[in-house]
């Protein structure tokens, strides 16, 4: 199985686990802080193994009542979000064998592309990447998916896709070429 | 070798993640749960936190296992006080249902599946009638074939048929060491696993189709 670990760094790991050990003290903002801060990423992290935004919401419900039942029992000092990403995907395995999911690719519910939302209401970097992420191929949404939010390698995602390497290798550099392109502007405006 | 991920690419996806609008429905139970643990500190059950699926009937093969360490110990009259080694035979028993474990003794970890088949047994000093180990055997159906399990829980730390288990390899699992070790056979992964918790010995017995069940059923019991 893969496990998805997108960057964080140092601080936001030790906050994290700071917050953890507070919800074990029953501090329910405490809970809400890390569900504001690394919810969006342990979706993420759900929605790679289901494979399905409803699922992976399922998965993040039943997840986070876990780190509730479980926070003392975590280390002080250790990394707080591997051990919330432990959690989503042991849920999210678990999930998968029980109900039989079918392990589809939907994407685009994930970067919210089909459901017409104003992109007014949305923040700069959101209605960005939407835009970018839409101006690609589905195939090219796809690959880019595999790799940046599963962390997954050109082989891995070759044999996902029943696609030659070569062809995966070419299909992402021209996604990533074409994001590079939509993405460096908005740097500019931040 | 592979290619490396492209860094604004990253970073905008990542920043995207962290700024998606989500549900606050979602941690509402959660929420609940954090609540009730304050209200009850003492009480918290960690062996609780779990969700998981299949449904089903009651398993039978395990318990082999046990037999015939039973069988080999059967003149044995230590019922377990002070220390002293014990068997399965050398106890009372009595059915009890997994819900009741608490009841036996708070701090045991165990499995709550859901709309999973168990048995569970009570294990009993006979002279004092009270409790020395918890048997529960479990049976829970996934998408490629049943699980089997087998958890002892030790409260007296005596129980001596699987002590073989203490000497198995060691592995730490969420900073905590556990012995154990996996093989395959007759189709199935086993895995069999010694640890030890909050001064309760824990002896855990998996087979299942899929390698990793042990090691998920292992994380679950220490907290993960």
């Amino acid at each position: 199985m893969i496990i998805i670990f997108l960057t964080i760094s140092d601080n936001e790991r030790r906050e994290l686990g700071e917050l953890i050990v507070a919800i074990a003290r029953g501090d329910e903002g405490a809970l809400a802080a890390v569900y504001q801060r690394a919810g969006g990423r342990l979706l993420s992290v759900a929605m790679g193994l289901t494979r399905d935004i409803h699922s992976a919401q399922d998965v993040l419900h039943d997840s986070f009542i876990k780190v509730a039942r479980s926070a003392h029992q975590f280390k002080r000092g250790t990394n707080g979000y591997a051990w919330l990403c432990k959690i989503v995907k042991n849920t999210a395995i678990n999930k998968i064998k029980s109900e039989n999911i079918r392990r589809g690719l939907d994407i685009d519910s994930f970067f919210n592309l089909s459901d017409g939302q104003d992109m007014a209401e949305k923040s700069d970097t959101a209605a960005t990447v939407e835009t970018a992420l839409k101006a690609l191929l589905p195939k090219e949404r796809t690959v880019i998916w595999l790799r940046y939010y599963n962390d997954m390698t050109v082989r891995e995602i070759a044999a996902e896709l029943s696609m030659p390497k070569s062809t995966v290798h070419e299909t992402l550099k021209a996604a990533e070429a074409k994001l590079k392109k939509a993405l460096a502007p908005s740097d500019k405006k931040d | 070798m592979g290619m490396k991920k492209d860094k604004l690419i990253q970073q905008k996806l990542n920043q995207y993640a962290d700024g998606l609008k989500l549900s606050p429905a979602i941690i509402e139970d959660a929420l609940v749960e954090v609540r009730r643990n304050r209200a009850r500190p003492a009480a918290r059950s960690s062996h609780r936190g779990l969700l998981a699926f299949g449904a089903m009937a009651a398993a039978a093969a395990v318990i082999l296992a046990f037999a015939i360490g039973v069988i080999n110990n059967i003149f044995n009259e230590n019922a377990g006080p002070g220390g002293a080694q014990y068997a399965l035979f050398d106890l009372g028993r009595r059915s009890i249902e997994l819900a009741q474990i608490p009841e036996v003794n708070e701090s045991i970890s165990y499995l709550q599946l859901e709309e999973m088949s168990s048995e569970c047994s009570l294990f009993f000093d006979r002279k004092t009638k009270e409790a020395v180990m918890v048997y529960a055997k479990y049976k829970v159906l996934g998408a490629g074939g049943a699980d089997e399990i087998v958890l002892i829980a030790d409260l007296r730390r005596g129980y001596k048929e699987l002590n073989h288990f203490k000497s198995l390899s060691a592995r730490e699992i969420g900073g905590k060491e556990v012995r154990a070790i996996q093989f395959y056979e007759d189709g199935e992964y086993h895995t069999n696993a010694y640890f030890s918790k909050e001064d309760i010995d824990y002896y855990l017995i998996v087979m299942s189709p899929w390698s990793d069940q042990g090691y998920y059923y292992l994380e679950i019991l220490l907290g993960f």
